[in-house]
Order: structure tokens, then C-alpha cells, then sequence
């Protein structure tokens, strides 16, 4: 039996359990939400998987199809016979594709724009409690509204068209942004607005003087990041606005013509745009920093 | 002369700034204006249409009598998008936290290509449209709850990754290297320095991903004829617009009830 | 040379790094050339010199930390320059270290960090699940209450103060049964109050248990007070070995030659920290098995 020499302190610290095992941390002071968080996950979890409908397919057969038809997509891309069918050619998957974009960089200047003048009304030290609250509760409701719901209930309100498509992702941008850019404003020193305040300046001269300098690279990176989303989000939705675009292509492809070779095409079209839009932000987000 | 000269290079700093300002500015009008004749949008139609908009959701959406004897029906797929999510984002952080820990920069295995791999894997997998996994498994899987939550699994499965390695890319690299020096093995440095020090982190991302991907559950959903996304779509296109309306407004709560809880586990963890 | 009775020889060690920087001329840039020096048991041995003399790669380099490019390290009689991954864990475990900025794992608590020391002795199982023996656990607490932390052994790490961090990582080497321990700039981020207290703890600790004790130091006051022997660094190469009582002040000049701005004076503090002090309380003893007897 291994004996130690404790001082009384060190003694009186020392906790077991209750088999007489030491301690390695202070039952008082255990925090356990970790444990419990993972533990609700995984219970949620079994009870999905216990009441999911699986479908009448055999799950081996369908994983093994699902998997060649993924080689198909990514290792045999193609428009044209034999493996394509001419459904597309390359000038209408480039130029729906160059629609995305532009839909995207609607979406996202004027979501930058409009969320720019709501964050200001809704960061705690720039705007009375009162507002800030109000216009903080009214993006969290925005926000947790589907884009694919916004973009559904524009094309029926307003019709079919790049419209409702800029409106529906912008609403969600808008609401992300919002989000993002009051808790930039909200980390500014105080002292710095008061000091600006006392010597008589207006609101805009904060605004513009202290306020944007002081946060303009965060914000460009935050509308950056949203840039690659609303990109995501302008594909995902691309199918039901009737705009057009890429992911309109894409649904085609899979859902009408069933050709996972015309797929894996506007795939790795999307994948490059993709890769481009983020190389792209990386940099402006490195330049903009390195600048400050 | 020494004062003189930087007032002059102080203006002409000023200047330059305001030049790049307005250079911006001038750049992001034409762009807007040059994307706005690709893609045919008319911003005085779209800006125009936004109250009629809401006035139109508003009449048409208010939930009646009628609607709401399909609330059972709306809460109980909303219950089944929202546990797709979580189960989607359970096993895709299961998979995500075991590429991270090795393909991140801090704990990860020394052999760089096996690093670079697996970041390119995750980017690869994430930048996947979602409804191209959607419409390559409804081929092989047909229409039903498991194909959506597949196609949700793959795409959060490169989101988290990605997440996860940043995460474990930004843990100090001290104690890491501490546990080498006392002999540790890779896992233990993993487990005992790795896992304790991003935990947080990556619990918080985890809750984020369950978040939102109720939002692309919905999405999902209107392809693979399940959940919430299904339910909105057939009221709607059946011109059934109080029900839809009701979706809507369950959807808004269940989302904000989420975060909440989510939000509150994420301060006691910190 | 008689390797018997040297228990750390370093042989003409040098690093070089490939130099990669855009601009730079092509070739190596020498961070350590040409040092050589023994340590015995017991020794304790203060390496001073001006910050970029290459103190930091010559600690690193001796448990490997950092890869020597030129000479050899024989430790307890064992060459160990070219050691793989699987031996080099069991040198790493009698070789311990101490670093500037603690290095602990913040989110665990001070007991949990003392015991990572144990680590190198155990499975990869048992480790990665921080499951140690009830004799290993006990050790730990018997340590942390030498440095003088018994109290605050459930404290995460992240809510001690300097000093105690540090403490806790004398207790963590110390939990290893090292031969040998290298302390990176253990005090550089530290108060003169704690500096000392930390200094007086690893003097202490090391001589009652005959372990040798390797301390990049930037205090020069510190390293005469303390040390055996003095070994002095600048730009990569050895310049001086000595005794406290050999470093003169014109030795000490020279080694910092042109950068004598940078010797810290230290003005002498009062040798506690406050909080528990070492050794004081009633001694109550406990046994593995059960409680306080």
C-alpha cells in the first residue's frame, strides 16, 4: 500500500468517489454540459434512425448502384454521346453558370448594403435598447425561415424570375449579415463613440469616421464568407425560382434527364466556381487585413 | 521643412484613400449593373415588390381553422426535419472529428500528403451542390426520409470537417508539444490535448450545423418528397396557402427554440 | 572522453536551417554551431545569452524537440541523435521539460495536468483516457502539494496565476521521474515575486532527488545565484563556461556584447508567493487505499 504525506490543506482538497477512487476533478465543480449535450445528440440520433422511413429498396444493392453512380458522376463527366446526350452544351452550362454568379453578387451587395444601415439599428451601443432588441428579434425571425421558403413564397407573390430568386436569398442574407456585422460594431470600444460624441460629432460623422474604419475589415469578411454561401445557396435554389442558372441546369440533368455524366459536368462547373469564389475571398480577406 | 513635408505626404495619403473609396464604390456599381443585365433583374421591380409581397403573405398566410387541424401533421414533420438535421450532423461529426484530428496542422500525422488529402477531400465534399447528392442517391435510393438524410449527411460531412479543422488548426500548440516531451503517445497527445482544448469549439460547431441544416433538411426535403420541405411545397402549389402559412410559423418557432437551447449550452460549456 | 560518468554529453552540436526566406541568399543560416558541454547528476547549469543566441534550439535540440543537423547527444550513456519515434518516447520520458508559457491545457484541472507527466509510463489506451492507479494519483497530489498547490488541485488551469502554472509544471516533470529536466525561460513571463519562488522550487526539488537541472535563463542575477555552472550562448556558439564566481561582470558583458540592454536586473523579492506556502500546515498522512489516516 503506497502511503503519501499531505499537508492539511492538500488533505482536506482531496475528494474520492464514492468506491474511494481519487478524484480528478472537484465534484462541485464538475461541468458535465459537454457530456449531456453529446449524450441529447445521441439519443436524438437512435430515435431518428429507429423512426426513419428507409423506403422498400435493398440498402446493400442501392449503397453499391449509389456508388458506381458516383464514379459515373465525378470520373466520367460529359455532354456530349456516347457517355452525354446533347441535352447541354458547353456555352449554356457556362453562361447559366455566369448567371449564378451574378445573381449571387446581387444578393450579396445589396444584402451587404441593406444589412449595413439594420446592424447600426441593432448593435446595443449605437441604438437605444428598445430598437436594438426590436430589429434583433425581427432578423432572428427572418433567419430562421428557410431560404427555399422565402424563395417559393417570392416567385408565387411577385413570379417567376431572377427577382424573386435575389429576394428570397437576400432575406436570409440579410439576416446572417445583420447578425454578423452588429457584433463587429458591438465590440468597439465605447470610449471611442463617447469621445466623438462629447466633441459634438452627429451620428452619420461617428458612423462614418470612427465606426466603419474601425470595423470595415470584419464586415468585408464577413460579406465575403456570405458571398461563397449565397453562391451555395444561389445553386441550391436555382431549380425552383425559374432565374435560370446553373443549378436550374443541374436539376434538369438529374431529375428529367437522369444523365449523372451531364451531372458530373455542371458538378465540377460548381466546383470551380466555388473554388475561385473562396480562393478569391481568402486573398481580398489577407489584402484587406494586411492593409489595416 | 520636416513638418511641411509630412502634412504634404498626409494629404496625399488622405487623397489616395479617398480614391481607392470612391474607385470601390464605382467598382461595385458597375459590377451590380453589369450582373443586373446577365441575369434580367430589375432592382426597382424587385425593391417595389417587397410590401405588396408582404401584404400578399400576410392575407394569404394567416393560419384558419381549417389549417390548423393539420397542425399535428406540420409539428410532426417538422419533428422529423429537425431530427434529420441532428442525425445528419451526429454521424457526419463522428466521421469529421476523426479526418480533422488527422489532417489538422497541430495534432495531425506527420506525412503531409495524408494532411493534404483528407483537406481536399472535405473541400470537395462540400462544395458538392446539395442537390446533386440529393438527385444522385433518389437514383439508387428512390424517394424517402433515408436518401435525405444521406444527402444531408454528405454535404454537413464536408462542412464540419472543414469547421473541425479549422478548429483544431487554432489550438495552442504548446501543450501539444508539452506531451510529446513527456513521452506521450500520438493519441494521448490527441485525447489529452487535443480533444480538451477544441472541445468547446467544436461542440459550438456541431449546435451551428444543426442549425442550419434544418434549413437545408427543407430544401432536401422538396426533392426527396419528405419532412417540412415536402409538406410547404404540396400546400403551396395546391394553393392551400393557410396551411403553408402555418409551416411557416412552426418552422419559426422550432428554429428559434433551437437556437436557444443551443445557445445555452454553448455558455455553460465555455 | 570518459562517457561513465557524464550523464548528458553533447558533442559539437550544431542546427542549421535551410535558409527559405524569398530574398534571402541561398544556403543555411546557422541557429547552433559547434557546442559542446556535459552535465552530471545533480548538476544544475543556467545557459544565458542575448535572445537569437540559439539557447531555445540547443534545449530543444537535446530531447530532439527540434532535429540537430551536425554532432551528438549521448545521454546516460546512450547515443540518442538518431533515435526513431518508438525509443526516442522512452528518452523522452526521463527527459523532462518546462517551458516559458507554461504550456498546460487550460480546460483540465491542475491534478490532471501534473499527471500527463505519467503518460510516457503508460498504454496508449489507458493514457488517452486519462485512466491512472490510485498510487499514480496520490504521487501527483503528494506533488502538487510539494510545489505548494495541494489546495488547488481541482483549479483548471486556466484560473491559476502565473506562478502556479508554472508550479504545476515543475509538479508535471517532476511526475515523469526525469533524469534530467530542461526549463526554456521558466520564469520569463513572470513577476520577480514568483521568479523567484519558481526558482527556489525547481533548486529544491531537483537537488533532494539528485536530478539534473538545464534553465535558459534570461535573468543573469538569477542564473548566478542559482547555478552550479553558467554556460554562456551568442549567436549559436559557446562562449563561456563557468562557474557563478568565473562570470565576472567583464564575462557577462562580453557575452551580451553590444546588447547589454537586454540583462535583466532582477531586484531581490521576498521569497513567498502568498496563498499556501510550501511546507507549512500540519503533515497528515494518506494512503492510497483510504482516506486520511
Amino acid at each position: 500500500m503506497t502511503t503519501a504525506t499531505l499537508t492539511k490543506g492538500a488533505a482536506e482538497t482531496l475528494e474520492r468517489d464514492a468506491r474511494g477512487r481519487i478524484r480528478l476533478t472537484a465534484a462541485s465543480e464538475r461541468n458535465i454540459s459537454v457530456q449531456l449535450t453529446l449524450f441529447v445528440l445521441a439519443a436524438l440520433t437512435v430515435v431518428t434512425f429507429a423512426r426513419m422511413g428507409y423506403g422498400t429498396v435493398d440498402l446493400v444493392q442501392a449503397a453499391r448502384q449509389a456508388l458506381a453512380d458516383f464514379g459515373a458522376m465525378m470520373l466520367q463527366p460529359a455532354l456530349d454521346p456516347p457517355l452525354g446526350a446533347s441535352h447541354f452544351t458547353w456555352a449554356t452550362v457556362l453562361e447559366s453558370a455566369v448567371i449564378t454568379v451574378a445573381v449571387t453578387a446581387i444578393c450579396t451587395v445589396l444584402s451587404a448594403i441593406v444589412s449595413f444601415f439594420l446592424a447600426l439599428a441593432a448593435s446595443a451601443n449605437l441604438s437605444n435598447p428598445a430598437v436594438s432588441n426590436a430589429v434583433k428579434g425581427f432578423v432572428a425571425i427572418i433567419r430562421s425561415i428557410p431560404t427555399i421558403l422565402w424563395v417559393l413564397v417570392f416567385t408565387v407573390a411577385i413570379g417567376l424570375g431572377s427577382e424573386a430568386a435575389v429576394l428570397g436569398i437576400s432575406f436570409h442574407s440579410v439576416a446572417y449579415l445583420v447578425k454578423s456585422y452588429s457584433e463587429s460594431f458591438e465590440e468597439i470600444d465605447g470610449g471611442v463613440i463617447e469621445a466623438l460624441r462629447a466633441s459634438g460629432a452627429s451620428f452619420w460623422q461617428v458612423v462614418f469616421q470612427a465606426i466603419t474604419p474601425a470595423t470595415i475589415t470584419k464586415l468585408l469578411s464577413w460579406t465575403f464568407i456570405r458571398l461563397e454561401i449565397n453562391f451555395t445557396n444561389a445553386v441550391a435554389v436555382g431549380a425552383f425560382a425559374g432565374a435560370g442558372g446553373i443549378g436550374f441546369q443541374l436539376y434538369q440533368a438529374g431529375s428529367r434527364y437522369y444523365n449523372l455524366h451531364e451531372v458530373g459536368v455542371i458538378v465540377y462547373v460548381c466546383l470551380i466556381v466555388a473554388f475561385v469564389l473562396e480562393f478569391v475571398s481568402v486573398r481580398l480577406r489577407k489584402k484587406y487585413i494586411l492593409q489595416d | 521643412m520636416g513638418t511641411a513635408g509630412s502634412t504634404a505626404r498626409d494629404l496625399s495619403w488622405f487623397r489616395r484613400r479617398q480614391l481607392r473609396t470612391l474607385a470601390g464604390v464605382v467598382a461595385v456599381v458597375v459590377a451590380f449593373q453589369l450582373c443586373s443585365l446577365i441575369c434580367n433583374f430589375s432592382l426597382g421591380y424587385a425593391m417595389g415588390s417587397i410590401p405588396a409581397a408582404f401584404a400578399w403573405m400576410f392575407r394569404n398566410f394567416a393560419p384558419t381553422a381549417a389549417s390548423l387541424a393539420n397542425l399535428p401533421m406540420v409539428v410532426e414533420q417538422t419533428v422529423s426535419t429537425a431530427l434529420d438535421s441532428v442525425a445528419a450532423t451526429v454521424i457526419a461529426a463522428v466521421v469529421g472529428i476523426a479526418l480533422s484530428v488527422l489532417g489538422s496542422s497541430t495534432v495531425g500525422v506527420e506525412c503531409a500528403p495524408v494532411r493534404g488529402a483528407i483537406r481536399a477531400i472535405a473541400s470537395i465534399f462540400r462544395n458538392i451542390p446539395m442537390i446533386a447528392w440529393a438527385l444522385l442517391l433518389l437514383l439508387s435510393f428512390k424517394q424517402n426520409e433515408f436518401t435525405g438524410f444521406l444527402a444531408l449527411f454528405l454535404t454537413t460531412f464536408g462542412q464540419l470537417t472543414r469547421f473541425f479543422l479549422d478548429t483544431f488548426d487554432e489550438i495552442p500548440t504548446g501543450p501539444v508539444e508539452a506531451l510529446r516531451s513527456c513521452g506521450a503517445s500520438y493519441w494521448q497527445v490527441v485525447f489529452q490535448a487535443g480533444l480538451p482544448l477544441a472541445v468547446a469549439d467544436l461542440m459550438s460547431w456541431m449546435l451551428y450545423m444543426v442549425e442550419t441544416n434544418i434549413r437545408s433538411a427543407t430544401l432536401i426535403g422538396l426533392l426527396t418528397g419528405t419532412g417540412i420541405g415536402f409538406v410547404f411545397n404540396l400546400y403551396y402549389t395546391s394553393f392551400r396557402y393557410d396551411t403553408a402559412g402555418l409551416v411557416i410559423i412552426v418552422t419559426i418557432v422550432f428554429v428559434l427554440a433551437i437556437e436557444a437551447v443551443s445557445n445555452a449550452a454553448r455558455r455553460s460549456m465555455i | 572522453m570518459s562517457t561513465s560518468n557524464h550523464l548528458l554529453i553533447i558533442d559539437d552540436l550544431g542546427k542549421s536551417y535551410e535558409a527559405r526566406r524569398r530574398g534571402a541568399s541561398a544556403g543555411t543560416a546557422a541557429a547552433l554551431s559547434g557546442v559542446n558541454f556535459t552535465a552530471d547528476p545533480g548538476e544544475f547549469i543556467t545557459i544565458i545569452g542575448p535572445s537569437g543566441a540559439g539557447k531555445s534550439t540547443l534545449l530543444r535540440s537535446i530531447n530532439r524537440l527540434i532535429e540537430p543537423t551536425e554532432g551528438a547527444i549521448t545521454f546516460d550513456g546512450r547515443d540518442i541523435t538518431h533515435l526513431k519515434s518508438g525509443s526516442l518516447r522512452e528518452v523522452h520520458r526521463e527527459i523532462a521539460m518546462i517551458f516559458q508559457n507554461y504550456n498546460l491545457v487550460y480546460r483540465l484541472t491542475a491534478i490532471q495536468n501534473v499527471l500527463h507527466g505519467r503518460l510516457g509510463y503508460k498504454n496508449a489506451l489507458a493514457g488517452s483516457l486519462g485512466l491512472y492507479t490510485e498510487e499514480e494519483k496520490l504521487r501527483a497530489f503528494e506533488l502538487l502539494d510539494e510545489v505548494g498547490l495541494g489546495e488547488f488541485a481541482y483549479r483548471r488551469a486556466d484560473q491559476l496565476s502565473g506562478g502556479q502554472k508554472q508550479r504545476v509544471g515543475i509538479a508535471r516533470s517532476l511526475m515523469q521521474d526525469p533524469k534530467i529536466m530542461l526549463c526554456d525561460e521558466p520564469i520569463a513571463s513572470l513577476d520577480p515575486k514568483s521568479s523567484r519562488m519558481v526558482m527556489e522550487t525547481l533548486q529544491r526539488l531537483t537537488r533532494q532527488r539528485g536530478i539534473t537541472c538545464i534553465v535558459n535563463l534570461h535573468q543573469v542575477d538569477f542564473a548566478l545565484e542559482f547555478s552550479d555552472r553558467i554556460i554562456g550562448l551568442r549567436a549559436g556558439r559557446k562562449v563561456f563556461e563557468g562557474t557563478p564566481g568565473e562570470a565576472t561582470p567583464a564575462v557577462i558583458r562580453s557575452i551580451y556584447e553590444g546588447q547589454m540592454d537586454e540583462v535583466v536586473d532582477v531586484a531581490v523579492a521576498a521569497p513567498d508567493e502568498g496563498g499556501a506556502g510550501i511546507g507549512d500546515g500540519m503533515a497528515v498522512p494518506v494512503n492510497a487505499a483510504g482516506g486520511a489516516q
